[in-house]
């Protein structure tokens, strides 16, 4: 799937979580053709040495129609704990804009 | 053939089925059979099905907080949106007792496996009452009845 089509459904999949997490500081999109990465920032998760990601299948319901992965971590991890093998780079991430998810729940 | 999380869903599924043969065995037993239940149905989605997962045990409440959101799991449920967010956010604290049940984490403190020393006295699980984890708790009931679903659907 295009990038830009992988991004609008990261964007639901942030909306959905946020929904769930009011307490999700930001949210980071790590682009991939097959499957929706993001990274939840929290202020109340258990310190990680690495991205810990759990995977879900295709979620026709919820509008994900891809395999999704989620992780949480805290402001402190970002750009520092290792990412999964596979998953791009820190650097190559996209913010999703919570505040504009946020208005749109 | 298996794959990492079809593997960890059957080991869960087997985990299930040893807690449900042993309800006339003292607490500890059954919390082991809990514990590891629920510890192998998070770490199987850790998998997206073929790369092993992270060697790590602190995974439970992040699963649970990770898929509030997830429709699939809500469905599985019978819930409505906000009702399986409620439910979910409801096994937060019970999940979170299930995680520091394992005995690497807390050598001494009580868990299920192994004895602990508490103030020169040394405690055998099977001596140990568990009263946060009484599995007749509607709490306890409900985090055991979430992962019988993931299990079921997966």
């Amino acid at each position: 799937m295009d990038r830009d089509k992988m991004r609008e459904i990261a964007k639901r999949l942030a909306k959905n979580n946020l929904e769930g997490e009011p307490d999700i500081k930001k949210v980071l999109w790590f682009p991939h053709e097959d499957e929706v990465r993001l990274v939840e920032v929290l202020p109340d998760v258990i310190p990680s040495d690495q991205v810990v990601a759990f995977h879900f299948g295709p979620d026709h319901a919820g509008g994900i129609p891809v395999p999704s992965a989620i992780a949480l971590i805290l402001p402190d991890e970002e750009g520092k704990i290792p990412v999964p093998q596979g998953w791009v780079d820190w650097k190559d991430t996209e913010e999703i804009d919570v505040l504009r998810v946020r208005k749109a729940v | 053939m298996e794959t990492w999380r079809t593997a960890h869903l059957k080991q869960a599924r087997s985990d299930l089925a040893v807690f449900d043969a042993i309800s006339n065995q003292p607490i500890c037993q059954q919390l082991h059979y809990i514990q590891m239940a629920t510890e192998k149905v998070a770490k199987a989605y850790l998998s997206a099905g073929d790369e092993r997962p992270p060697q790590i045990h602190d995974v439970i409440v992040r699963f649970l907080r990770a898929c509030r959101g997830n429709s699939f799991l809500q469905n599985a449920c019978r819930m409505r949106r906000e009702q399986f967010r409620a439910y979910v956010k409801s096994l937060l604290t019970t999940g979170e007792q299930i995680e520091d049940l394992v005995p690497a984490k807390n050598v001494d403190k009580p868990n299920p496996e192994y004895p602990w020393q508490e103030n020169d006295k040394v405690i055998a699980p099977v001596d140990y009452p568990f009263v946060r984890l009484q599995l007749t708790q509607t709490k306890m009931a409900r985090l055991i009845e979430f992962v019988r679903i993931c299990v079921a659907i997966s």
